[in-house]
């Protein structure tokens, strides 16, 4: 009993300095990290599994990042944040960032996640269409999205469908249960790394199983190769701080690399923090998303490469169809300076 | 010479009435418009009040208007169904204490439900046509009105009911001659309440599973950065929410001349000389 109360004063002293150490510790920790806002493109999910697992991991940590991770309302915000100041980067779509360009926001793609847009039409394998043109007289359901749109009506025209035959109604995000519940006959503007396995799980098929269902990518159809989900910052930050974006991009690298060979781990991180997502469903769509990840370009210059010519077309595009009134200076919406 | 005189201080009065609003509003427009130069403010956070009048000059006749119309057939058959259900419902509601104590809670529960998880589900139910918006304008219109109709009806002092009976009156006459008259001033407030927000409610309707209307108008323009022009959406969009209440407040002073009828020119002359015989006549009810 004495030993012990001659050893408490001791152990007070111990414990204090240990707790010191340790929030000294901390506070360094914290102070070496640099802060680094990133509006993602909407609530997270499985299309985040590498940032979310690159935190995880601490590939961004590693980098001396921080990540604060917002998640905007609508996909137009992540830019309009970066370009006020409100986040230092934010993933958008290709459009998005030519439209944005187009309307004065000062915005850059600095990578991509995607090597190409597989956006097209799904259509249940039991209604029997084997061919675009099928479509006529059908019910098509679109989320709204501009440029899906404009890209669907496109690939009817092209696949020698009369658009005036078949019904495009714009249905929000309520497509799958309006599909499921027979309201419309197809998804106008599904993407394929998430809409067909979620499909297949309603439908108690394998997610996998592409027997359940048809699909029509657009870019089959005469619509030009696009990125689609990239990261994007703020002209002037990005001459600010070009090395804090350097070292994003090089944990952000890593972190597509670990989920591309570690999926269903990838998968297990991403439901670790967004339970309500299916194993099932995740491990599909990160196959699918692996597989766009990648392309002759990033297997020369390294995931995340974007090529100007693309974003050209595609900016033609658009502007041909309407979705910009003016012509955008592409080059200056582009870079891959900071994934070198 | 003198009715004269009255008539160019009643315009003076009216003029100096209507002045005051409108310096307000200026001012506030004058203090945007600063605010977005002095600023430098982009116009796709916030648009100068110059930049959206130009719009509406340019877009208004052509994309909005159209588009207008759409949402306001939506809020106005919205509007009357709501009216129909808040009249049955405070009717039931009022007579009948089970009805009050099982469908009540009901009533105020719906009202909790964020009406936008709601759309989709009732798209999947009544389909793809323009039922499910106007359904969802009708619930986000019909609490106020049967919240309001309920207490206006309520408010009857009881001995005015026995003095009804004590003249044999049936409850009809009672309803329709003692109840509804010393409701309807609650009843034209739950009104005007509902008549905003079945604007609010047939726009938000149109955000899911529609391909037309002024909701829908502002969800691509927002996609496309388009904010100037939202801008634009949501002042035609006011104007219109303030012509429907308006609508419903000149109703209102119709419907109750016994506490807005004006006073006559003769009841006015009457006032200035009591003596005249005039003070006799038109005086308004009070």
């Amino acid at each position: 009993m004495t030993v012990i109360n001659k050893l408490k004063p001791l152990a007070c002293v111990a414990v204090a300095a240990l707790a010191s150490t340790l929030a000294l510790t901390s506070s360094l920790t914290a102070a070496e990290l640099t802060k680094f806002r990133y509006a993602l493109i909407a609530k997270p999910g499985i299309w985040d599994a590498a940032v979310l697992n690159g935190i995880d991991k601490k590939f961004f940590a590693d980098e001396g990042l921080e990540l604060e991770l917002i998640s905007p309302t609508s996909p137009a915000d992540g830019l309009k944040l970066v370009a006020t100041g409100g986040a230092e980067l934010a993933t958008a779509h290709s459009t998005d960032v030519i439209i944005a360009r187009s309307k004065g926001l000062p915005v850059v793609s600095i990578g991509t996640n995607h090597q190409t847009g597989t956006t097209g039409v799904l259509v249940p394998a039991e209604a029997g269409v084997k061919d675009i043109k099928e479509l006529e007289g059908k019910n098509v359901g679109i989320t709204g999205i501009p440029f899906n749109k404009v890209m669907l009506e496109h690939s009817l025209k092209s696949g020698g469908a009369d658009l005036s035959k078949v019904n495009i109604v714009t249905v929000g995000f309520t497509q799958m249960p309006l599909l499921l519940s027979q309201r419309i006959d197809a998804l106008g503007d599904a993407i394929s790394w998430d809409e067909p396995p979620i499909y297949n799980v309603q439908i108690k098929k394998p997610a996998d199983d592409k027997s359940t269902y048809t699909y029509f990518t657009f870019t089959d159809y005469g619509v030009p190769r696009f990125y689609t989900f990239g990261l994007v910052g703020d002209e002037e930050a990005l001459k600010a701080e070009p090395d804090s974006y350097k070292a994003f991009l090089r944990a952000w690298r890593k972190s597509v690399e670990w989920m591309m060979a570690n999926q269903a781990d990838a998968a297990d991180g991403v439901i670790k923090q967004i339970p309500s997502i299916s194993k099932e469903e995740a491990v599909v769509s990160l196959a699918e998303i692996a597989r766009i990840s990648v392309s002759p370009e990033t297997e020369a210059n390294g995931i995340g490469w974007q090529d100007v010519a693309v974003w050209e077309k595609q900016e033609k595009f658009m502007l041909e169809n309407g979705l910009i009134s003016t012509d955008v200076d592409v080059s200056k919406a582009v870079t891959n300076d900071y994934l070198k | 010479m003198n009715a004269q005189k009255t008539n160019h201080a009643s315009f003076l009065s009216r003029l100096g009435d209507a002045a005051l609003p409108l310096g307000i509003v200026v001012a506030l427009l004058a203090i945007w418009e600063a605010a977005v130069h002095l600023l430098q403010i982009q116009p796709f956070v916030l648009p100068a009040p110059t930049e959206i009048f130009k719009e509406l000059m340019i877009s208004g006749p052509t994309v909005i208007l159209p588009q207008l119309h759409v949402t306001m057939a939506e809020t106005m058959a919205g509007y009357l169904a709501a009216i129909v259900v808040a009249a049955v419902l405070s009717v039931l509601i009022l007579y009948s204490s089970a009805f009050r104590r099982g469908v009540l809670p009901l009533v105020v529960a719906s009202q909790t439900i964020p009406i936008i998880t709601m759309a989709p589900v009732l798209v999947i139910w009544f389909g793809y046509n323009s039922l499910p918006r106007i359904i969802i304008t009708a619930i986000v219109a019909f609490f106020p009105l049967t919240i309001a109709a309920v207490t206006g009806l309520k408010s009857l002092e009881p001995h005015f009911i026995d003095f009804f009976r004590s003249l044999n009156a049936t409850p009809a006459q009672i309803f329709f001659k003692l109840r509804l008259p010393v409701a309807l001033p609650s009843i034209f407030g739950g009104l005007k309440v509902a008549a905003t927000l079945a604007v609010i409610g047939a726009t938000i309707s149109e955000w899911v599973g529609a391909s037309q209307g002024i909701g829908y108008l502002i969800a691509q323009d927002t996609a496309l950065l388009n904010t100037t022009r939202v801008f634009a959406s949501l002042t035609v969009l006011g104007i219109a929410g303030m012509a429907l209440f308006g609508l419903v407040g000149l109703i209102e002073r119709l419907s109750m001349p016994w506490i807005y009828a004006r006073p006559t020119m003769a009841w006015l002359r009457a006032q200035r000389s009591p003596q005249s015989p005039a003070a006799a006549v038109a005086r308004p009810r009070q």
